[in-house]
């Protein structure tokens, strides 16, 4: 297990039903349309896109909270697409998520302690008292402190960034090999947001945990992730190490992309790439590239042929008939 | 003379067992065609402050003291009527949820017309050739006048809500969280379109959390903590030469896409506003707190263009 991937997707495709206006014609948003990608052991890469762009939707599939319309994901060396409920939930000890609002995950009526110890009684991996015991243990390591004293109270009672380090503790106390992180800091204040993500982090270097990060944030992402995999439309446009995606972006819609992200060390804009228009929608994306609508360096080639995904340096990939020149290392 | 002087604008919340000071003391101007940000994390009034301006505190908070002078007038004391008329030709808002302010039952183009009817005095079909040439300023498709508010994205919601107040014409734009639910390329357009507006004369006032987009637009920026001013100065002496250890905290705390400094959370939490902490709001939070700053407020202090409260400047000479 230790060099191979922990989770390998291949072609995943979700594409959701909508009803058309006659009902005759069956019409489809291709959510996610054809994803490819692996996570390494320890490993933290990040899903970045716009609205729409599939990447919460991708890490649904991957933890089966919905089923995909087809495509393989392997987590640790099995294939957990049609896999029966038993085996799953077996599975899900090590596979969690941290979700956006720690208000719409926790139960309010539930103190953190047991809300923290419940998913060890669930699973079966604890009985209630030495679930308690843990979860204590648990606040106490994800920052909230005194856990005895912590596990007595209420959501309510806590601040944002307190209600997530509980999700934490819940999403950790099975002590999984990977987890989906999405949009989990986005909504903490930005004094807290960094302290979250090192919490994260520290996990990732004492367990050895894997992750998926997703976000729209990409200086965030920057600060955790290894990899990096840009979605537009429900597909990857772009994929590699997260350090080199931002220094030479090989896709025009990374570039406006990077472009774009507010920053206080270059406060003078220097816009290279203005983009047409908005994000099409998703029901009606254009033919060939689903970019060209909105790319400048469009021609008619990118309107009729979709570009692959292709590696165009060593981990750097991109879909593309007209990629940006690499900047020099 | 500045456009608006804010002076020690106090505003409190009647709630149950208390009452809480959301806005506490502040005091600013500014300028005709200057773009102002307000920074703070939740809790910091910095969109308590925006709301009263346009006078429209929600309860059960009142504007418990001070002043807000705009264009000559104390707004604080301006009858109803007076009010409904600079809403929106003088100052103008927009809110992070562009459909708080859009009625979801009647066409956005009707619901534009009825502005220019209202405050124009024009007839219906004048009314309408201004809403559209307001739709092509901010180069939104003719076809959105014929749409339901629910039919646009969000970005194409806040830029109607932009297309809506630019028309007017308004002295100054005030914006709270205009970006928030937003993605960054949408975020950067409408950051452009105010800045257009700024060039042609408004003042824009922009309440955000995200102290990196203030850094990129604004000509000055108010960083505010738990109802109270910490600093306020030109974007570049605040981001480049902080002087508040809140202001320093919070750009240590931003990462940054085009730099390796080390990202170094604030200790803590901003606190809860029904029991703030004595003294110096951020003194449990602060790493250069003193004895003084947990016993008595600091003053606030003006030193060169730069206006600061804290106790570490006043030891440095700062003039109260």
């Amino acid at each position: 297990m230790s060099d191979g991937p922990i989770l390998r997707v291949r072609d995943l495709k979700k594409y959701f039903e909508i009803s058309s206006l006659l009902g005759r014609t069956r019409a489809f948003v291709k959510a996610v349309d054809g994803v490819s990608f692996e996570i390494g052991d320890k490993e933290v890469f990040s899903l970045i896109g716009e609205s729409g762009s599939g990447k919460t939707t991708t890490g649904r599939l991957i933890l089966r909270l919905i089923e995909p319309t087809s495509g393989s994901i392997n987590f640790m060396g099995k294939e957990i697409v049609g896999m029966a409920e038993e085996e799953m939930r077996r599975m899900r000890k090590d596979m969690q998520i941290i979700f956006q609002d720690p208000y719409a995950s926790l139960n309010p009526r539930m103190r953190i302690g047991d809300a923290v110890a419940e998913p060890l009684i669930v699973s079966g991996l604890a009985n209630e008292e030495e679930a308690k015991e843990r979860a204590i243990e648990m606040l106490d390591r994800v920052g909230l402190i005194p856990g005895k004293e912590m596990a007595q109270r209420l959501p309510h009672n806590l601040s944002g960034g307190q209600r997530q380090r509980v999700a934490i503790a819940r999403a950790m106390i099975t002590r999984p090999k990977f987890i989906v992180a999405d949009e989990a800091v986005s909504m903490l204040d930005m004094s807290i947001k960094a302290s979250i993500v090192s919490l994260l982090e520290s996990f990732r270097r004492e367990v050895g945990l894997s992750m998926l990060f997703i976000t729209h944030d990409i200086s965030i992402a920057k600060l955790i992730s290894d990899r990096v995999a840009i979605m537009y439309l429900g597909k990857i446009v772009e994929m590699g190490p997260m350090r080199r995606i931002i220094e030479s972006p090989a896709h025009p819609y990374t570039k406006a992309l990077l472009e774009a992200v507010p920053s206080v060390m270059r406060r003078k804009r220097e816009k290279t790439i203005e983009l047409k228009g908005e994000m099409p929608d998703p029901r009606n994306p254009p033919s060939g590239c689903r970019f060209s609508n909105r790319c400048p360096f469009a021609n008619e080639r990118c309107h009729r042929e979709e570009p692959a995904l292709v590696e165009i340096e060593r981990g750097h990939f991109v879909s593309c008939h007209f990629p940006l020149p690499p900047a020099s290392h | 003379m500045p456009l608006m002087s804010v002076e020690n604008l106090e505003i409190t919340y009647m709630a149950l067992g208390g009452r809480i000071k959301a806005v506490d003391g502040i005091s600013f101007s500014l300028e005709q065609g200057e773009w102002m940000t307000v920074v703070g994390e939740s809790g910091s009034g910095k969109s308590t402050l925006a709301y009263a301006i346009m006078r429209l505190v929600p309860p059960p908070g009142k504007i418990t003291g001070g002043k807000i002078v705009f264009d000559g007038m104390n707004l604080l004391e301006l009858d109803k009527e007076k009010l409904r008329k600079i809403r929106g030709k003088e100052i103008a808002m927009v809110f992070q949820d562009p459909m708080t302010s859009l009625d979801p039952l009647r066409r956005v183009g009707d619901q534009a017309a009825e502005l220019f009817v209202e405050h124009e005095g024009l007839d219906m079909e004048e009314a309408k050739k201004r809403a559209e040439e307001a739709m092509r300023s901010v180069r939104l498709p003719q076809h959105v006048l014929n749409s339901y508010p629910h039919q646009l994205s969000g970005g194409q919601r806040q830029r109607v809500m932009i297309a809506m107040a630019m028309s007017l014409r308004p002295k100054l734009l005030i914006a709270d969280e205009p970006t928030t639910a937003l993605d960054v390329l949408v975020q950067e357009g409408i950051m452009e379109l105010l800045n257009s507006m700024k060039e042609e004369g408004t003042s824009i006032l922009l309440i955000t959390h995200d102290l990196s987009l203030a850094a990129n637009w604004s000509d000055r920026i108010m960083v505010m903590y738990a109802g109270r001013l910490a600093e306020l100065g030109n974007t570049e002496d605040l981001v480049e030469r902080p002087l508040h250890p809140y202001t320093k905290g919070l750009l240590d705390s931003v990462p940054d896409l085009w730099s390796d400094k080390e990202v170094k959370p604030i200790e803590g939490n901003p606190p809860d506003m029904r029991y703030p902490p004595p003294g110096c709001r951020f003194h449990p939070r602060c790493p250069m707190a003193m004895e003084i700053c947990s016993k008595k407020e600091p003053p606030i202090l003006s030193i060169d263009k730069r206006i600061v409260s804290c106790w570490l400047m006043a030891k440095e000479g700062g003039k109260a």
